[in-house]
């Protein structure tokens, strides 16, 4: 085509249209006016998407959610903003880029956020928290892989505070399981949690952030969170507790001896969890064995724990047999005293608790962080959310795709047996490759899908049947 | 076949040598090492909170392609394109650039974890000592830090382990144990060991022998273990019912000396300090494992691990690595191969096989003009199951009942015979 100016336009506008289209992944606002050209030298807003695509344009809107932007292709701007959901996008670069292409080097140096790094020198004595919740269920919301990229994500901020906020899931079809249900056995997924906030702060951090744990509800795997760190506050109606299984957790499987020794394994290495941060190791006992017996008294405002009923001791926990045994209006008042569950006044008295706070500036007010500090929130929320989402799409994905698989039939010439074949093959591969990397948190039960292996198997069973196949 | 036809054939294979070189050598600056396996080497263009743009060029085509953080696994800059290989092999060169400083011990550690007789065993140990001794020296000032992390496993293996220990590193090296986790047949491993040291959160013990649904071994069986652990025990200094309380439900006392802080032992509840109730199976956390002078310190960082073997300053061999708190040597990475490899296989054992046996069955029941095909398949999964076994011997036992040798002799060969056989007309 000849250039021409009216040439260069109307290809502005057809690429502006085909720009358009499928960019918009959400929802698209009514055009207004037609579109107009920038200004020149004016520097673009970048939004770079999880699939490596970048439009550039003028952001005009930004929240927590969503950015909108006016679109810009080649020397004309869109008259109408298209708005994109945060979930699908990488990273928002304001005015930071320009027509050209640019350099790794001039990248990492105005990549921004949407909260940019916090800067000391200008504001010094700032305080910067970084405030990941953990809600959800556990073992499925909370797992390793999330938690791993939350606190990576939060490197860039050079936080003061990491703020963990546990509030797991505990209830069975809306209703609450109670303090005596239990289910000690997350512990091996607390395990994985436990060098996330501790150890590989410590090592690899320059300036590790203090971890503060703001415990709402902390109930089985989630309730060894708070063990990670000294740094412990609870909600007014906060609750930790929900691993008191591990006495009797083999019921009468086997031999006695062994049960005793899975006991004992078990217990060690919880123990080991509450003594690297100063926990006295005979809590986590009370918290997970059913015959463990103690009792406190407090001597100059800190507790001084036995297993007899010295003068003037409380007791924390019995030996839950016979008619110390919890009886059930006990368990469901959440009364019963066979396992220790911490409630917000009692792990104060124990010191297991700095305070309760029912907002984060409580908490903040306890860390001494009156004003001047900066919250951030977004990032690590849009990572959990992430995952949860993820984890919800491919209980649904998975068995579509399984299903998929089943229907393509292999039929009709060689061509065509051999796409089939191809097809099926890639389905399997996608299965697989989501499996893989989603695995802490699927629960296969609900998949209803053969396991990896398996499907392994089937793509060397069809690349068998190809190889009969051919000519 | 004449002239013309032999240059242009022979054009042919350089031009794919050429490619294949070209695609090895234009663009080997940068590899990145996906999650899913693959990896892609190429010259990273850009970066952005972990995603990275990378050109790439096969055949002299460049293309540029985007890869999200989430996928990625781990970047190689300037790195070769191939991924380390699993099978165990020492290095050509002197492990450790940095020059050894008169005077102060060089130190590695080596993490043994998974379970004992799979990731963790008696072999991979023998294979890291040429590597050790490149890099710590062979004049004995060498000091190798098994950092333990691990469950437990097989009992057969434990002997061979604690054997190789005794046998081989303590005589090179001085050989100290730092337990973040040794239950069962881990610490009964690591028992032969003089110098525990624990971490903050240690734990060590819960040694009962068991198997199926938390059946206890027993009798004879239980005899044999308990006395294997009593000399074992006296390789490594500690009182025979320390061990006898991690095996069975005894009870264990002791009565330390408030003058020289020896400790006495009691397989009752005389002593002064209630080790272990008679209804229990002894795990010492490391408070404990330290009040009664099982272990010989707690120590969380290496700085803290050297001060407590006594040093003012270690050089301790390898580079810093995230996920790792303490440097990772040649010899470390050797044995983070082997894991992963033996891992890998661990969990595709009967993929292995099912593969195998698909392709053997169809080579059987193809016709001699197609058979070719499907027995060149059979074979590399053979060769699969192979590198699985001689990577780690202890599969032919717990797969096939056999030792390696006889696995060897009456499984290999004669399915490799079969494969052959199947090609004669």
């Amino acid at each position: 085509m000849k250039k021409t100016r009216f040439g260069r336009i109307a290809r502005g506008l057809i690429g502006l249209q085909l720009a358009l289209v499928p960019l918009c992944v959400g929802v698209i606002t009514p055009p207004a006016a037609s579109a107009y050209t920038t200004r020149q030298g004016e520097e673009l807003d970048q939004i770079i998407f999880r699939d490596g695509r970048i439009i550039k344009g003028v952001i005009a809107e930004e929240t927590k959610k969503s950015v909108s932007m006016f679109v810009v292709v080649g020397s004309i701007k869109g008259a109408s903003a298209t708005v994109y959901d945060k979930e699908d996008i990488l990273s928002v670069i304001h005015g930071s880029g320009s027509d050209t292409p640019e350099t790794a080097a001039t990248v990492k140096k105005t990549d921004q956020t949407a909260n940019p790094p916090r800067d000391t020198a200008a504001t010094p004595g700032r305080k910067v928290i970084y405030h990941i919740k953990l809600d959800g269920w556990f073992g499925r919301d909370i797992n390793v892989t999330p938690l791993q990229q939350a606190v990576d994500a939060a490197k860039k901020f050079n936080p003061d505070y990491l703020l963990i906020e546990v509030d797991n899931r505990w209830e069975r079809f809306g209703q609450d399981l109670g303090d005596d249900r239990a289910n000690f056995d997350e512990f091996s997924i607390a395990d994985k949690l436990e060098p996330i906030l501790r150890q590989d702060l410590q090592s690899h951090w320059k300036n590790p952030p203090e971890v503060v744990v703001w415990v709402k509800n902390a109930m089985a795997g989630a309730a060894f969170i708070p063990f990670f760190t000294p740094n412990v506050y609870f909600a007014s109606n906060g609750r930790m507790g929900g691993i008191g299984n591990l006495g009797g957790m083999f019921g009468s499987m086997g031999d006695e001896v062994v049960r005793d020794k899975q006991e004992s394994l078990r217990l060690g290495r919880a123990k080991g969890m509450a003594i690297v941060n100063g926990y006295d190791p005979r809590i986590m006992q009370a918290m997970t064995m059913k015959d463990y017996v103690l009792y406190y008294t407090m001597d100059g405002g800190k507790p001084v724990y036995s297993n007899e009923p010295v003068p003037g001791a409380e007791l924390l926990t019995d030996d839950g047999k016979d008619e110390n045994a919890d009886t059930m209006e006990a368990q469901v008042r959440s009364e019963g005293n066979d396992v220790l569950t911490l409630r917000a006044e009692l792990a104060q008295k124990l010191g297991i608790s700095k305070g309760t706070a029912d907002t984060v500036e409580d908490v903040l007010f306890y860390l001494g962080v009156l004003d001047n500090y900066e919250l951030i929130e977004d990032p690590p929320e849009r990572i959990m959310n992430r995952w949860s989402k993820a984890i919800d799409r491919l209980e649904r994905d998975i068995p579509r795709m399984y299903r998929e698989y089943d229907e393509i039939q292999v039929g009709g010439t060689y061509n065509e047996r051999k796409r089939a074949r191809g097809a099926k093959i890639n389905l399997l591969k996608k299965i697989i490759s989501q499996m893989e990397r989603y695995q802490e948190s699927l629960q296969f039960t609900r998949i209803g899908v053969p396991p990896a292996a398996q499907l392994r198997t089937m793509i060397e069973q069809l690349r068998l049947e190809q190889l009969a196949d051919r000519p | 076949m004449n002239f013309k036809h032999l240059t242009k054939r022979f054009a042919a294979i350089i031009g794919v040598l050429v490619l294949a070189a070209s695609t090895q050598l234009t663009f080997a600056d940068d590899t990145v090492h996906l999650k899913d396996g693959r990896t892609i080497t190429g010259d990273i263009q850009r970066e952005l909170e972990g995603s990275v743009w990378i050109k790439t060029k096969i055949g002299g085509i460049e293309s540029t392609e985007f890869i999200l953080g989430d996928n990625i696994e781990s970047i190689d800059r300037d790195a070769p394109a191939e991924a380390p290989k699993a099978d165990i092999k020492p290095s050509k060169t002197d492990g450790n650039a940095k020059p050894r400083r008169a005077g102060v011990p060089r130190a590695a550690v080596i993490s043994l974890e998974g379970t004992v007789g799979i990731q963790m065993t008696a072999k991979t140990l023998m294979d890291l000592i040429p590597e050790l001794e490149r890099e710590l020296g062979n004049d004995g000032s060498g000091i190798v830090v098994f950092k333990v992390n691990s469950g437990g496993g097989l009992l057969l293996e434990i002997q061979k382990i604690s054997d190789v220990i005794q046998n081989e590193y303590k005589k090179r090296f001085r050989t100290v144990a730092w337990i973040e986790s040794a239950i069962s047949a881990a610490a009964m491993s690591s028992h032969c060991i003089e110098e525990i040291y624990m971490l903050p959160e240690g734990s060590y013990g819960a040694c009962t022998g068991w198997s199926g649904a938390l059946v206890a071994v027993k009798g004879r069986g239980l005899e044999q273990v308990l006395y294997q652990m009593e000399k074992i025990s006296a390789r490594g200094g500690y009182d025979y019912r320390i061990m006898r309380s991690m095996e069975i439900n005894e009870p264990l006392s002791c009565t330390i000396d408030p003058r020289t802080g020896e400790v006495t032992w009691y397989q009752t509840e005389e002593g002064e300090y209630l080790v272990n109730p008679a209804d229990k199976i002894l795990t010492f956390t490391a408070p404990e494992a330290l009040k009664y002078k099982f272990s010989k310190g707690t120590a969380a960082t290496i700085d803290e691990l050297t001060k407590a073997m006594g040093y003012q300053e270690i050089d301790w061999v390898g580079e810093e690595r995230d996920g790792f708190i303490y440097p990772v040597s040649k010899a470390e990475d050797m044995m983070l191969a082997y894991r992963k490899k033996v891992t890998d296989d661990e969990d595709r054992t009967n993929e292995y096989f099912a593969n195998y046996q698909q392709a053997r069955a169809m080579a059987a029941a193809a016709p001699m003009q197609t058979r070719a095909r499907f027995v060149g398949r059979a074979k590399q999964h053979l060769r699969k199951i192979e590198s699985m076994v001689r990577n780690n011997p202890n599969f032919a036992l717990l797969t096939w009942g056999m030792t390696i040798e006889d696995w060897d002799r009456d499984w290999l060969q004669v399915e490799k015979k079969y494969l052959a056989d199947l090609m004669r007309p």
